[in-house]
């Protein structure tokens, strides 16, 4: 993803830390309840985004070998449906943890891959053909590429995609830069739906014209156009991938193993050396909430789309989901700060001990009100690429969210200083958010 | 790219006066009405075709755009108002590269209403980019710029009704008025210095030793010099004004004689080395000299100044990307 909070306390996490002051505070073994509310929605989050990608890719497995009409509608609904469970994991982003940590021995034993599975904005015209603004169609991609593929950029490697498989996808992901994105949720998304923006300006919305209207494709594509059988085995390769790196996410999380990830962050490891200080987690997970909801959420996803105005900054924009991705990403960053999951109490919540939380209720109340808004609109009337036109009045709306959400973030400094760790305005903004 | 924090608390122990009506009207209306005045002008200039005078009327509405853009403080007042000025614009702002996105509009016979779209596309800078390098007796041109006038003309006005309604809000609160007013500042002479001065110059982190005068702001239109001047005589009516109660006033009310002195002083100087600026040239001693100046005044808000109110917290983006 383009916003990566660089961290300079990351670096505590990969050396040794010893539990004696957590121990301390909390007496015996016992782990920080907050962390423990944290780490049991982690493992109930992923599991969920895990098993929703699972059967995305029986979906597309039954897609692909009977491409109909009604099989790549289920294969839709079934990315949809998972897109739900993972737009809420995103809220664990930005904290140094697995999905996304830059170093340490659990960036290294999982991964980290945030960048495989979900980058964006993605370069589209890199997987497959496109209209471009002046209505010709564009070619060079990986699916009409059948030896070695070069996919441009600064620096790139070229890739043998004789046959598409998962390691050649990951191969070529960010291969020459961020936008060359071969793998993940949005590249499946593309190749499901196909183009939705007008190139020429999105205005004029000629390609797939309405505002109710997303990305067209057509199951020729997977029937008896050419290449058809290169599209097959690129869902199925990168459908593959998904599932594999969460399938990593479940290990870190997973409970009754005193070796993983969750059980350094409770302090659990067998390993005392992986083990995290108490207010090392703390900060880091305050720290990243605030970055997730002020620089990602409100700035990179949606500031950018409704300041622009600009369709292809808008998430989703394939398949014009991204009043879900909004919903789905405030709805995590909700669950942490309220310690629920799917409506069930997990335990103890960072916003219990604040004895004025106040302003930040009547900011989520308001925020909730037009995030709302924003879904009842996107399905009844016009999708979020239509929602931020200039001209239209919700455009008003969408920027008030973003606002509110940016302050949001902001809040996290009150939360965390009620749970006794003092953050700045700089700890829970990306000094590298894209700046408008 | 590098956040600076600064943290401002609202004087909880100080009760004396603050910036007041006087003050409002004198500054911040009045840079604000003479912005739209300037653009009034240019509009009437850009539809009678004259290019030449709508240039020169273009820089006038540069002084005076950088007059209201120095003091802006309406987004503070209500949140709604936070991204007005980015739709009025994006220099150091907008990563994207306006003028082939210009040239393709200029080009096709997309209808106009839906072809400028972008808000980057009516901008200050894109009418910079259509005044300077194109020529508006093309009847397509010329109602691009049309656009773009009155698109920041439309803004400009939308930032006077703010500021009328927000009047009371502002003037109640003397002390979180006078705390806007100094971030404000501080946040304008960062920018002045490392985007306006440093970048331009070789002397920010971003471009340390590698000087080019095509980063200027204005560097088209050769206004960069007069954006420059005309935010330090906006500092100069914030701090050092004798017809009404400013802020330097206020500040010696506080016991702050020292530090606004020097403040005053680092002010003048800074506006003596932008004298000696010639031909939009930043390279070399001149420049070296205006970005010390400039870099000094900055310290001298943000370090003596601040610390000396008791101002202790409050963002200021200081972007030095």
């Amino acid at each position: 993803m383009k916003a990566q909070k660089r961290f300079a306390v990351s670096a505590a996490l990969t050396v040794a830390m010893v539990v004696t002051t957590a121990q301390a505070f909390w007496g015996n073994n016992e782990a920080n309840p907050l962390l423990t509310t944290y780490a049991d929605i982690a493992t109930a989050n992923y599991t969920d985004a895990l098993n929703d990608a699972k059967t995305l890719q029986t979906s597309l497995k039954g897609f692909t070998n009977n491409p109909t009409s009604a099989s790549m509608a289920n294969a839709k609904a079934t990315w949809l449906n998972a897109r739900e469970s993972y737009g809420t994991t995103e809220a664990f982003r930005l904290s140094n943890g697995p999905i996304d940590a830059e170093e340490g021995w659990h960036a290294e034993a999982y991964g980290a891959p945030e960048g495989q599975l979900n980058a964006w904005p993605l370069d589209e015209n890199m997987i497959d053909y496109t209209t471009d603004a002046k209505g010709n169609t564009t070619s060079g991609n990986i699916i009409d590429t059948t030896g070695m593929f070069n996919p441009g950029g600064e620096k790139p490697t070229t890739v043998n995609v004789s046959t598409i498989t998962s390691d050649a996808l990951a191969a070529l992901n960010e291969n020459g830069g961020d936008a060359n994105v071969a793998t993940g949720y949005h590249a499946i998304e593309f190749l499901l739906w196909g183009q939705d923006q007008d190139y020429s300006n999105f205005m004029k919305d000629g390609v797939t014209n309405g505002a109710l209207v997303a990305g067209q494709r057509t199951v020729v594509d997977y029937t008896t156009a050419k290449n058809a059988d290169r599209r097959k085995q690129y869902l199925n390769a990168a459908s593959a991938l998904i599932v594999s790196d969460l399938e990593a996410m479940v290990a870190a999380w997973a409970d009754g193993d005193d070796t993983n990830y969750k059980a350094a962050l409770l302090g659990n490891n067998s390993d005392s050396s992986k083990n995290i200080d108490e207010k090392t987690a703390l900060s880091q997970i305050f720290s990243g909430l605030g970055v997730f909801i002020k620089s990602e959420l409100a700035n990179e996803r949606i500031a950018v789309a409704v300041l622009t105005p600009s369709e292809e900054d808008e998430h989703s924009c394939f398949s014009d989901n991204t009043h879900r991705d909004i919903t789905q990403n405030y709805q995590g960053f909700k669950n942490l700060i309220f310690g629920t999951y799917n409506g069930v109490d997990f335990g103890a919540a960072p916003i219990d001990v604040m004895k004025d939380k106040s302003t930040l209720m009547a900011l989520i109340k308001s925020a909730d009100t037009k995030v709302n808004q924003m879904n009842a609109l996107a399905q009844t009337s016009r999708h979020f690429d239509h929602q931020i036109r200039p001209n239209d009045s919700q455009a008003k709306q969408i920027k008030k969210l973003k606002n509110e959400l940016r302050s949001i973030g902001d809040q996290m400094i009150y939360v965390s200083r009620a749970n006794g760790i003092d953050l700045t305005v700089d700890d829970v903004t990306d000094g590298e958010e894209t700046k408008l | 790219m590098k956040k600076i924090i600064i943290v401002l608390s609202l004087f909880l122990s100080i009760n004396a006066s603050a910036v007041n009506k006087d003050f409002f009207d004198n500054v911040i209306i009045a840079n604000v009405n003479q912005s739209i005045d300037s653009s009034t002008n240019l509009i009437i200039l850009i539809e009678q075709g004259d290019q030449q005078a709508a240039k020169i009327s273009f820089s006038n509405l540069v002084r005076d755009w950088k007059k209201v853009e120095a003091t802006y403080l309406l987004g503070d007042l209500n949140e709604n108002y936070l991204d007005t000025p980015r739709y009025i614009d994006i220099f150091h702002g907008n990563n994207e590269d306006i003028k082939p996105q210009l040239d393709l509009i200029i080009e096709s016979d997309d209808d106009l209403s839906y072809a400028i779209y972008k808000h980057s596309h009516k901008t200050i800078n894109a009418l910079e980019y259509i005044l300077f390098s194109k020529d508006i007796s093309t009847p397509r041109v010329k109602a691009i710029a049309l656009i773009m006038a009155k698109s920041i003309s439309s803004y400009l006005t939308e930032i006077l009704d703010g500021y009328q309604t927000h009047q009371t809000q502002f003037l109640k609160n003397e002390q979180y008025a006078s705390a806007i007013l100094l971030n404000a500042l501080v946040a304008g002479t960062y920018k002045l210095k490392e985007w306006r001065i440093g970048d331009v110059a070789g002397l920010s982190k971003k471009y340390k030793g590698e000087p080019n005068n095509h980063r200027a702001e204005y560097a088209l239109s050769g206004n960069s010099i007069l954006a420059i001047k005309s935010i330090l005589a906006t500092h100069q009516q914030v701090i050092n004004s004798n017809k009404y109660k400013d802020f330097g006033d206020i500040a010696r009310e506080f016991g702050a004689n020292k530090e606004i002195d020097t403040a005053i002083r680092n002010l003048k100087k800074s506006i003596a080395s932008a004298n000696k600026i010639q031909d939009e040239n930043f390279v070399g001693i001149q420049g070296q000299a205006l970005y010390n100046a400039t870099n000094a005044l900055m310290k001298s808000y943000y370090i003596s100044l601040m610390d000396r109110l008791g101002f202790v917290s409050k963002v200021l983006d200081a972007d030095g990307d």
